[in-house]
């Protein structure tokens, strides 16, 4: 089991260097080198929407934590920053012949959904706490 | 953000030179792809061969240059590594842009 934990300000150059330490542990690790694009993606998806929604407004700190195992990668995500509805473009909705359709933004929590097995998000002791889950064998 | 633009013929190349294409230069290079477009560049050829990330961020970007250009020109992308294609992908942008390998197939794609 390969563990990674790291505390930030939730700023982009803070996550600039997360995203580095995240590359890295995804190399270590045994994940599949076609699967890691998508579970970086995902992660900072779900960590652009922390800086960009719930720390609007705010200060604060975020906190990754992901842990490897050959089966799996869980990722859970803790914020505490105020509670926050982010909003949500399904991606199938857009007629992709239609300029005015195209979406310029607010893809972050689709990306998520398909890229990983699951996405759930809780309020839970004043912080916010998203969990990724990706299972590498079917169940 | 490193970024510059050339002239080929009636063909504008903007050549990223970032890995990274997300939130953190996202405003910036919105920017620069809509100046470009005003200054009356409509024929932009986007080479991403620097780039080995991109975020919702940076294609909302590309995706606001298309809206901003209409009917007017287009934007074809080049040089797109596999992490980026997959995101084009994942979001279905993959149906709206047109990628081709080279940047000179992209140019000669405008002709």
């Amino acid at each position: 089991m390969l563990t990674l934990d790291l505390t930030f300000e939730p700023t982009f150059e803070a996550l600039d260097k997360v995203q580095d330490r995240l590359e890295e542990f995804c190399l270590n690790s045994e994940i599949d080198p076609s699967r890691k694009f998508g579970i970086v993606n995902a992660v900072i998806e779900a960590l652009n929407n922390v800086i960009e929604h719930t720390f609007a407004e705010a200060s604060g700190e975020v906190r990754l934590y992901v842990n490897s195992l050959p089966d799996q990668i869980s990722i859970r995500i803790e914020d505490n920053g105020p509670p926050v509805s982010i909003k949500k473009i399904e991606l199938n909705d857009f007629d992709s012949s239609k300029l005015e359709d195209l979406p310029e933004g607010g893809m972050g929590l689709s990306i998520m959904r398909q890229v990983m097995d699951e996405v759930s998000s809780v309020r839970e002791n004043e912080r916010n706490v998203l969990t990724l889950v990706k299972r590498f064998v079917k169940i | 953000m490193q970024i510059e633009n050339k002239s080929v013929g009636t063909v504008v190349v903007i050549q990223v030179y970032e890995k990274r294409l997300n939130a953190k230069i996202a405003i910036e290079f919105k920017a620069h792809l809509l100046k470009t477009i005003a200054n009356g560049d409509f024929n932009i050829v986007l080479d991403l061969n620097d780039v080995t990330f991109i975020d919702s961020s940076g294609l909302g970007a590309i995706v606001s240059g298309l809206k901003e250009l209409g009917r007017r020109g287009d934007i074809l992308l080049c040089g797109v590594h596999e992490s980026v294609g997959q995101m084009f992908s994942l979001t279905r942008l993959d149906k709206v842009f047109k990628l081709y390998p080279t940047q000179n197939e992209a140019i000669r794609a405008f002709k």
